[in-house]
């Protein structure tokens, strides 16, 4: 009788295998609640600042805050979406409504005094500029 | 009723079967609000990026398409290295009831809202009746 060659197959290193993508698999699935609140961003990167842009239509700046603290910059918006008038009825209701709040690490840490940030059209654009003493500086090598 | 749905991920429009579109830039679905009284119907369209100028509205055989165009999302200078969303036009369609005076229909954008006020037909008021004793 043959005895099973274990170098040829062995099936218990393809089963620890499975085990490991298993447990990765749970480990690396997040549930729809830890998704992020509120409306997607954009972040953009240039060589001594970033942005940040937020579709937020029908908010107005007054509602707006935005607040930077070395390089993290959290944004807050608040949006209200009333009906016209007492005697309507809503009849479909899809654009969402309320508060929300948003932490987004920058690349950098960003000077907050030079941050930028404008509305328009419903666009949200933060523009936030590099921190002086965190940009990197060029050491001259000596012959 | 209303259902309220908190999507924050963008529809895609659907396309007319047997045609494709043109451009490579993707066409969402703008989500809407449709309000409703006796006097008339509004129609609140969330379309971010869409000013006055650029936004199409048209009346076609008892069909209402919003277009909204969108011009690309560019910050000088920098280059976009994490992307939430995508950018792209918008266009809707509804079909419009025979209650709608369609001669009257106003729309307006702010913010990169859409607003659309649709009156009802002289017609369509409730009317009421004097109702005589004898």
């Amino acid at each position: 009788m043959l005895w099973p060659n274990w170098d040829l197959w062995n099936p218990w290193p393809e089963m620890s295998r499975l085990q490991r993508e298993m447990n990765r698999w749970f480990r690396d699935y997040q549930p729809a609640t830890q998704r992020p609140q509120g409306p997607p961003l954009n972040l953009w990167q240039g060589s001594d600042s970033c942005a940040v842009t937020v579709e937020l239509p029908g908010v107005a700046s007054k509602d707006i805050e935005i607040s930077v603290l070395d390089d993290q910059m959290t944004i807050r918006a608040k949006r209200v979406t009333e009906s016209p008038g007492e005697d309507y009825a809503a009849v479909r209701r899809e654009r969402g409504s309320g508060e929300f709040v948003r932490t987004v690490q920058l690349p950098f840490r960003a000077d907050p005094n030079k941050v930028e940030a404008e509305i328009k059209k419903g666009v949200l654009c933060v523009k936030a500029p590099r921190l002086e003493a965190d940009k990197p500086k060029r050491i001259t090598v000596k012959t | 009723m209303a259902e309220e749905k908190k999507d924050v991920v963008k529809r895609e429009a659907d396309v007319p079967s047997r045609a494709e579109r043109t451009s490579s830039r993707p066409t969402f679905l703008p989500a809407v609000d449709i309000y409703e009284s006796e006097k008339d119907t509004v129609l609140v369209a969330d379309m971010p990026g869409v000013d006055d100028k650029s936004v199409n509205i048209e009346l076609e055989g008892g069909v209402l398409t919003v277009t909204g165009e969108v011009s690309d999302e560019k910050c000088e200078g920098h280059d976009l290295v994490y992307a939430e969303y995508r950018v792209g036009d918008y266009q809707r369609s509804f079909r419009l009831a025979d209650t709608v005076d369609r001669d009257k229909i106003g729309a307006s954008v702010k913010n990169g809202v859409l607003r659309i006020v649709l009156p009802k037909a002289e017609q369509a008021l409730p009317k009421k009746i004097q109702v005589n004793a004898g």
